[in-house]
């Protein structure tokens, strides 16, 4: 397919690909050596389910960071999601109002961060916190009941595979379509590489992040929707963790910080190596207060090894 | 210190200031909108709720937002230069915890003042590295720094 | 023969200021035309107009014989003029090809982008012009001269007939010069016009077969390049009136007060080295972009320089170092002051008043605990006797106009104590009252022993301010004289001649 020889085309805005894919081998082998429960099919298929809600927020994720931006409202989408997933309404209504919701926060984001020039952390901050609130008046406490076909097509497998992997696939072929076989994908690095040349050149800067913005809440509203399933009930905290995340598994997977330079091969891998690093975790029973002391340190180690040339924001 | 300009014609003058009261009109309405929304909410709020009628209320008022207000003075010194510092709450917790913990009940009192503000500082001074040397984004940086301190404080 | 390329009655203003005034220009088919004229002629905002960056006040462009009006860079592209400015509009992390085609791909049916047609076209174009270019190669990984190459190959793409080159071999080695020359003779060759900026004399004589010469906005002179010799069109280029309303020059001064050898600016460069005395002001004329910005800023330590040697004199009369390549507070720190040309962006603060403008200058290397200075008096002082008009020290600086802002700044320095001040452009935007006042207060900080190094594209300015005059050429010190003998003509003759010494292939008569 032409996206897999384009994995392999052009490997210098890959970032640092190879590293993440070695940092992935190595930590498989050493989590089978070491780990007697790992490899048990249980154990499997609960990684793989918990890993795709990652996967999917970080795949959305990246187009913005490509941009230069990030964004942090994506938890927040999940969780409301999740609890829209839940209201009385006829059940095709309920997806198509999630996806409202999601593009309004999209385009918002987009909004303030391309034509209003608010800093990006600073709009999906502000978003992050709109959509928590509204989150939890829809649904102040975790339950409810989401539709009975988004359960099972979560759980469940077609023959050996597990659903989840087919929701994985989906998401990434979908991602990688986009970004590497539309004209928008280019037009994305070249607005992370310098915006101004862009600008000078006639690419439509403006218009590919507040498209970055919505896609990332797109992909946000998707991995909820995984969420719900697999909860069979809404969770209005339940994406509270995978704003950031999301951020540490693109910047895992090679994605610089400062745009222009990602996969979305990149991306897969890097939440499949956070999505190891919480598994090994819970399966060491170490505490989830301690888990999040390890990835904090984590995404610190990431964000240490990507300078920049300004100080502050 | 002698600036005279020696030699050139006298053309321009520095004009005398205007009037005091024009200049406390013009410093009114300089003040940024915060104030007007706070002075109008002062004035509105024995509407919403009768409790607010009684004095007493607006010092339970004041207690409650004094930690948010130094918290705030906080910010606002980071945020002069540019930068942000999420990791105040991480910060809040760790010294609440060291505080009230009850580990350091057999030290004398004064190590209990001064054990959170070390850790502060020290909190701070990992936080200026990371931002100002090793140039690291400041979001993420304190975000991290603050989900660690918070994980400390769990466990 | 209709023109490829006609403008006529070209006016530009930039709101007051009229920068073009009733220029023409006119470019035929196969020919390689240069632009000279002095700095601020308008050489490069005439270009720009034609290539869409601008658009002009009033006249009229005609590409083809036919009227164009370019509303952007991309539609002048699209149009076929292609431009290759100083700073490149490439993206980095793209590649060589991707670059050619930004903006203007070719697209399949289904819209997405033909990536293999992309890579196979800037193969076939650039073939033949320049072949050792890997089309798939990352713009980043690239030297400075292969990105150039690129820049000129994004013209090929549109099959432009108009290539404008602004100063194409400031960055290039002797190699890469004769590569490129080779490229812009095959253009012609193939019946491309070609515009040709650049102030190296040697270059313009070799390569270009028409020159016209700009000045002060206005069009003065088109003929063929053999009818003019080196001197002829210096001749050309110069001419004004000098302003007389400078102060009287110093009449003696004393010893050398800032001793500057050692400096390189470049790995292959040679080393710059002059000295200036007590009371004495020095100027730094050339060309525009002839290094002078950066010689000023390696002295006080703004910008590092590969190497740079600073010595000051101390009270007691000895001379003493100034380690300035670990940055400008050194610098402060020994009585050295600098100046901005960018004062808007680079020296004020545009929101805060007149008075924390000022008084930065007493809180300057200073203990971070120690108490702020405050003296709002001695503040009022110094606001009054530089004639700063404003209502208040309390006024933000960037309501005030040019003059005054660049007089807060002085009055800064001023208060700091330092005395020897470097200053950039000391009255870009100034209006003519406020310039006196300006060039009284430098000549008054000199008499009371100071000294000042200044910089400026008005060569008339620096004729009447200075005491001597550096020519600087090509980041070389290429000349000096005492002001009281210079003249515009001599400057640049002693800038341009220098260059075109050694190569000697200006035709003369």
């Amino acid at each position: 397919m032409n996206t897999v020889t384009a994995f392999f085309r052009i490997p210098y805005r890959a970032g640092a690909i190879r590293l993440s894919i070695g940092t992935l081998v190595i930590m498989l082998i050493a989590s089978v050596i070491f780990l007697p429960g790992f490899l048990a099919p249980e154990n499997l298929s609960n990684l793989l389910a918990q890993s795709t809600v990652l996967v999917i927020s970080a795949l959305g994720q990246t187009f913005v960071i490509l941009t230069g931006g990030l964004d942090v409202s994506v938890g927040s989408i999940i969780s409301i999601t999740t609890t829209i997933m839940t209201l009385d309404l006829p059940e095709s209504v309920r997806v198509l109002l999630c996806i409202a919701v999601a593009m309004a926060f999209g385009i918002a984001n987009g909004y303030g961060v391309a034509r209003l020039n608010v800093h990006p952390i600073i709009m999906t901050l502000a978003t992050m916190g709109i959509a928590q609130g509204l989150a939890l008046i829809i649904l102040p406490i975790p339950g409810g009941r989401v539709p009975e076909w988004l359960s099972a097509s979560v759980a469940g497998s077609i023959g050996p595979i597990p659903n989840s992997l087919f929701w994985l696939i989906l998401a990434s072929c979908a991602a990688a379509w986009i970004l590497y076989r539309r004209p928008f994908g280019l037009y994305l690095f070249a607005s992370g590489g310098n915006d101004f040349n862009a600008r000078m050149n006639g690419v439509p800067v403006e218009r590919t992040v507040i498209k970055a913005y919505v896609l990332s809440a797109l992909f946000a509203c998707a991995a909820g929707m995984f969420l719900a399933g697999r909860l069979a009930s809404g969770d209005p905290k339940g994406g509270a963790t995978f704003g950031i995340e999301s951020v540490t598994a693109a910047a895992l997977g090679g994605v610089h910080l400062a745009g222009g330079i990602g996969s979305i091969l990149g991306t897969v891998v890097g939440a499949a190596i956070l999505g190891i690093v919480n598994n090994v975790m819970n399966l060491a029973n170490v505490s989830a207060y301690l888990q999040s002391v390890v990835k904090g340190l984590l995404l610190l180690l990431l964000v240490v090894s990507q300078r920049r040339k300004t100080i502050g924001l | 210190m002698d600036f005279s300009m020696t030699g050139t014609k006298a053309k321009t003058e520095t004009p005398p200031r205007p009037f005091y009261a024009k200049r406390v009109v013009s410093w009114i309405l300089g003040l940024p909108p915060a104030y007007y929304v706070l002075a109008i909410l002062i004035a509105l709020a024995p509407a919403v709720s009768a409790t607010l009628i009684n004095p007493n209320y607006w010092f339970v008022i004041l207690k409650q937002s004094a930690p948010l207000g130094i918290a705030v003075l906080a910010q606002s010194l980071v945020m002069r230069v540019r930068s942000i510092d999420l990791s105040v709450s991480g910060v809040f917790a760790f010294a609440i915890y060291l505080a009230s913990s009850g580990f350091l009940n057999n030290d004398p009192p004064y190590v209990t003042v001064l054990m959170p503000i070390a850790v502060g500082i020290a909190v701070g001074l990992i936080n200026g590295i990371l931002v100002a040397y090793i140039r690291a984004s400041a979001v993420i940086s304190t975000l991290s720094v603050s989900a660690i301190l918070i994980g400390i404080v769990r466990t | 023969m209709t023109m490829l390329v006609e403008m006529v009655g070209i006016d530009k203003s930039f709101g007051a200021t009229q920068v073009l005034s009733n220029v023409r220009f006119s470019l035929e088919r196969g020919s390689i035309h240069a632009l000279m004229g002095e700095n601020g002629a308008g050489k490069s905002t005439l270009m720009r107009i034609l290539a869409g960056v601008y658009q002009p006040t009033a006249g009229s462009v005609r590409l083809h014989g036919q009227e164009a009006a370019f509303r952007s860079p991309k539609e002048a592209r699209l149009a076929g003029v292609s431009t290759v400015f100083q700073e490149f509009t490439l993206i980095p992390n793209l590649t060589v090809a991707e670059n050619m085609f930004l903006g203007h791909e070719p697209r399949r049916a289904d819209g997405s982008i033909d990536g293999a047609e992309v890579v196979e076209r800037s193969r076939k174009l650039l073939a033949d012009v320049f072949p050792q270019l890997d089309a798939t190669a990352i713009v980043e990984t690239l030297t400075v001269a292969q990105q150039q190459a690129v820049e000129i190959a994004k013209g090929l793409t549109s099959n432009a007939d108009v290539f404008i080159f602004d100063e194409p071999t400031a960055a290039l080695n002797s190699t890469d010069v004769d590569h490129l020359f080779k490229v812009i003779r095959d253009l012609k060759a193939k019946g491309k016009a070609v515009v040709y900026i650049s102030h190296r004399m040697n270059e313009v004589f070799e390569l270009c077969d028409t020159i016209t010469v700009m000045k002060d906005g206005a069009w003065v002179k088109t003929a063929k390049a053999q009818d003019f010799n080196l001197h002829s069109l210096v001749a050309t280029m110069v001419g004004r009136e000098l302003q007389n309303f400078f102060p009287a020059r110093s009449r003696e001064t004393g010893e050398p007060m800032l001793e500057v050898s050692e400096l390189r600016l470049q790995d292959d460069g040679s080393t710059v080295g002059f000295a200036v005395r007590k009371g004495e002001i020095i100027g730094l004329a050339g060309l525009e972009g002839q290094g002078q910005r950066e010689i000023m800023r390696a002295v006080v330590g703004v910008e590092t320089a590969r190497a740079v040697t600073v010595r000051r004199r101390q009270a007691n009369n000895s001379m003493k170092g100034v380690n300035v390549s670990s940055g400008f507070s050194n610098a402060i720190a020994s009585g050295i002051g600098f100046i901005p040309e960018d004062r808007k962006q680079e020296g004020l603060f545009l929101r805060l008043p007149i008075y924390d403008n000022i008084a930065l200058g007493k809180q300057l290397n200073r203990n971070m605990a120690s108490v702020a200075w405050r003296s709002v008096s001695k503040v009022r002082e110094v606001i009054k006797a530089l004639r700063v008009a404003a209502a208040d020290p309390s006024v933000p600086v960037g309501k005030l106009s040019g003059g005054n802002q660049q007089k807060v700044l002085l009055g800064r320095w001023l208060l700091s104590g330092v005395d020897i001040l470097v200053i950039e452009e000391p009255t870009r935007g100034v209006d003519v009252g406020a310039k006196a006042e300006i060039y009284r207060l430098l000549r008054d900080f000199c008499d009371r022993g100071g000294a000042v190094i200044v910089s400026s594209r008005e060569h008339a300015e620096l004729i009447g301010l200075c005491d001597k005059i550096l020519v600087v050429h090509d980041r070389k010190v290429v000349g000096q004289m005492p002001a009281a003998d210079a003249t515009e003509e001599s400057i640049l003759r002693t800038a341009l001649v220098s260059n075109s010494a050694h190569e000697s292939r200006a035709a003369v008569h």
